[in-house]
């Protein structure tokens, strides 16, 4: 049986105060109040919801999964229960303004909640999230009569939303979709194609499902300029909001997957479909791009979702099962041993749970600077842009990579019961296998930060990250002997990626992008390492300040948390700098038939 | 119409409780008991249909009061509280005093309580609230109706009766009847602002003395242990023939 989800409200709580949430949001005038008494009610609450509604039926969605009859999908009949729950408790609105009817909080107080849900139950949590992505294009760049006639119930959950860009010959590259908006004399368009990918596309859990398409209006520009954004309602809604009749849009079927079995991956047909313009003409993929940084962090954040379940797996099991010997212990002790008491089972552990702290700091810190450019303004805004560009390729990729890994390590302490279904831990596994994939593939994140984000402002702003985190080891210096020491370690590893950032910055300036490009994974694998170990630092920092003011054994394994992370797992970052500087040679003097 | 809800803040059961010499040791953050959300979802049915106030009353250490706010966050309107150290230890008669005359400056209509404490498990109160009332008290409530009459719907341990009250009442609420709700997230902003107020016990009429005598508490046995069967590839065998004996199958 898997272990009963029990949400980390306590470590959410203090990651929020790593980041320094409060301080930099009492800044926007929005969030003047936002405090710790939000903050932990609302993790409170999502906890006890998360662990009683969603983390119960997490194993039902996985082996019932999502079924298909007649275009028909049927959900477990525990999801659909639930989803009225979850719309009800008002979980997926919290961060949306209050002018649309959402709770109007800042996008970081979703960091926690998000966590948590996707925890709890990962596949229940992408149907809110892809109708978060609906609702925040609808918002952004539909006109009032669109905003009034489809946001409020997309907004309760009393309807879902869902983003429908790839096409079976068009994914990473859309600028070859083939689905065609025909202009109606009544200025609506008749859509028609058919999308493939399409996250909860179909299902029964609402009474419609509100599509947002990208489509080609006949003679537009040919590639990705001549994109165009559509709404096209599942069941047509009448002017006085109640509905009409079906708008010709078919889930063809359904995809049989690795994981995240409860949610529906469906092929979608439109047959002449009415769809409304959003915005204007060929401006479809723009739109889609304003809401992609939220919908990237929040990927990432899936990663970070398996990791933290599968760890709460793994170290109950470990402090559970008594087997073999720990070197040094004796025989008759051995016998109330479990294998917790074996160190190799000790490092995996310690392992994920210091993954996990510095994976919830950077994906918390990514939300933060989203609120910023979202929410701020002037060079407070300009700074939230700037770091958001470029932490959000490193939150996507980075965690998501990390998500599977480091489920896969938590099987490991299980043995061969974690490889069996019944304990539920493989299933952190499967589910996690998506995330490096989906929103935008980790490779392409990693050409992102290559060759968008790494030349922003002529590498200055890299440059600014690079000496916050420099301040940070300042601070660590001033911290007393644990602290310096720590700080020393992180100073060879940024020293380091300094280093190899120049090196592929003059690079890109000899034209050499092949090589460059070469280099763009283990460069994006490098700061993510290194990034780790900057707000780990600031852990440390905080945690002895905290250990000092209430003596709480907590803070104390906090900072070996950090410790162990920068000791140990930070000095990873420097292994791949060979890996960013090798250049393309290796990589193509195989032949491809050689494969 | 004023419904009022009693409920106890408890240390969270998911951690191991202490006692000093028998006494719960209560720390600074307690919690909502469970057993009085099924009381309070009731009273919040009842406040969305007829447009009802409620309060909720308490008595015990406030400490954060993060039980009181988690009242509130499910719907309740404010809440009112005697914490005073001569009630520690406070015996179920005492806690019932204290709990009506908090009541009577509700002006209350119905007085809901669960079935009992989570910590306590007396399951004496709202009996003993409804004495010092004067109202009729009815326990093991699953759901309620009210017109010129109360309607209510009763566990018995053959199915569930229909039963009558008049409109000013107490009445004990049984887990399983309503679904109690989680609180909304608006309602958790919300309740930061709701009013929760101290009474000081002097101003309330007790009329009863603190007489239960603290003797010595011991851990319970297990009334019968448990056979251990070892598994040398029939071990199967041996649980289906003890669940045929059991007639469980």
């Amino acid at each position: 049986m898997a272990v009963p989800y029990k949400a980390p409200v306590k470590d959410i709580v203090f990651g929020y105060e790593v980041i320094d949430s409060y301080n930099v949001l009492n800044k926007i005038s929005e969030f003047s109040d936002f405090s710790e008494d939000i903050v932990i009610p609302t993790m409170e609450e999502c906890a006890k919801f998360s662990e009683e509604v969603l983390a119960p039926i997490n194993a039902i969605g996985d082996q019932q999964g999502a079924s298909i009859e007649n275009g028909n999908v049927t959900m477990p009949e525990e999801f659909v229960d639930a989803y009225k729950k979850f719309i009800e408790a008002g979980w997926a609105s919290i961060s949306l303004p209050e002018e649309i009817g959402g709770g109007g909080m800042p996008i970081t107080l979703s960091g926690g909640t998000l966590e948590i849900l996707s925890t709890a139950n990962l596949a229940f949590g992408l149907a809110p999230g892809l109708s978060a992505g609906a609702i925040s294009a609808i918002n952004f760049h539909g006109n009032q009569e669109q905003k009034d006639k489809f946001l409020p119930k997309l907004v309760s959950g009393q309807w879902t939303g869902t983003m429908n860009l790839s096409e079976p010959q068009s994914g990473s590259d859309l600028g070859t979709i083939t689905t065609k908006a025909e202009k109606q004399d009544d200025g609506t368009y008749k859509v028609t194609g058919t999308k493939v990918w399409i996250t909860f596309g179909e299902h029964n859990m609402t009474e419609n499902i509100i599509h947002l398409v990208l489509a080609k209006v006949p003679g537009s520009p040919e590639g990705t300029k001549g994109i165009s954004m559509f709404i096209v309602p599942k069941v047509m809604v009448n002017d006085d909001g109640s509905l009409g009749d079906n708008n010709n849009v078919s889930c063809i079927s359904i995809e049989e997957k690795l994981g995240i079995h409860a949610s529906p991956t469906c092929v979608m047909e439109y047959d002449g479909s009415v769809g409304y313009l959003v915005g204007e003409e060929n401006r479809g993929l723009n739109y889609m791009f304003t809401m992609m940084n939220e919908a990237r962090v929040w990927v990432g954040g899936q990663g970070l979702a398996c990791a933290s379940g599968a760890l709460q797996g793994a170290s109950q099991y470990a402090r559970d099962r008594v087997q073999g010997r720990p070197v040094g212990m004796s025989k008759e002790d051995a016998k109330k041993s479990t294998i917790i008491d074996h160190a190799d089972v000790r490092r995996m552990l310690i392992t994920i749970k210091s993954y996990v702290d510095a994976m919830r700091y950077l994906m918390y810190d990514n939300q933060l600077m989203l609120d910023l450019e979202y929410f701020a303004e002037g060079e407070l805004k300009e700074f939230g842009e700037e770091r958001c560009g470029i932490l959000t390729p490193i939150t996507k990729a980075w965690i998501s990579d990390l998500g599977v890994e480091l489920s896969s390590i938590a099987i490991q302490v299980y043995g061969g019961m974690g490889y069996v279904e019944e304990t539920g831990v493989a299933q952190y596994l499967r589910d996690s296998r998506i995330a490096p994939i989906y929103e935008g593939t980790n490779g392409i994140q990693a050409l992102d930060l290559m060759f968008r984000k790494l030349p922003l402002d002529n590498g200055q702003a890299m440059q600014r990250l690079l000496a916050d985190v420099n301040k940070v080891i300042d601070e660590m210096n001033e911290g007393g002997e644990v602290l310096s020491d720590l700080a020393q370690k992180l100073k060879v590893e940024v020293d380091r990626l300094s280093e190899v950032t120049l090196w592929l910055g003059s690079k890109m300036l000899e034209g050499e992008l092949v090589d460059a490009s070469a280099g763009a994974t283990p460069y994006l694998k490098m700061f993510g390492q290194v990034l780790g170990g900057y707000y780990m630092g600031k852990a440390a920092i905080l945690a002895t300040k905290k250990l000092e003011e209430t003596g709480d054994e907590y803070y104390k394994e906090k900072i070996t948390l950090s410790k162990f992370y920068i000791e140990q797992l930070l000095p990873l970052a420097s292994g791949y700098a060979s890996s960013v500087t090798a250049g393309k040679d290796d990589l193509f003097n195989i032949k491809a038939e050689s494969f | 119409m004023n419904i009022t809800v009693c409920a106890k803040q408890i240390p969270d059961p998911a951690n191991e409780t202490s006692y000093d010499n028998g006494i719960i040791v209560r720390p600074e953050e307690q919690v909502l008991d469970d057993t009085d959300r099924y009381g309070i979802e009731i009273a919040l049915q009842l406040k969305e249909k007829y447009d009802a106030e409620v309060t909720i009353i308490s008595m015990g250490p406030a400490g954060t009061m993060k039980g009181l706010q988690q009242a509130l966050q499910m719907g309740a309107d404010k809440a009112l509280y005697v914490d005073d150290d001569s009630l520690k230890g406070a015996n179920s008669l005492m806690t019932a005093n204290v709990l009506s005359e908090l009541a009577k400056t509700t002006n209350a209509d119905i007085v809901i309580f669960g079935t009992e404490s989570t910590d306590g498990y007396s399951g004496t109160v709202p009996q003993q609230v409804s004495r010092f009332l004067n109202l009729d008290c009815i326990s093991y409530v699953k759901a309620i109706e009210i017109g010129e009459d109360v309607s209510l719907t009763r566990q018995t341990s053959e199915g569930s009766e229909k039963v009558k009250m008049p409109q000013n009442c107490v009445i004990s609420v049984t887990a399983g009847g309503v679904e109690p709700r989680y609180p909304n997230f608006k309602d958790i902003m919300a309740a930061k602002s709701k009013p929760i107020e101290k009474v000081e016990l002097s101003t309330l009429n007790i009329t009863t003395d603190q007489n239960l005598e603290f003797i010595s508490i011991e851990a319970l046995e297990n009334s019968k242990n448990g056979e251990k069967i070892i598994d040398e590839g029939e071990a199967f065998q041996v649980i289906v023939d003890k669940l045929k004996e059991l007639k469980v199958i």
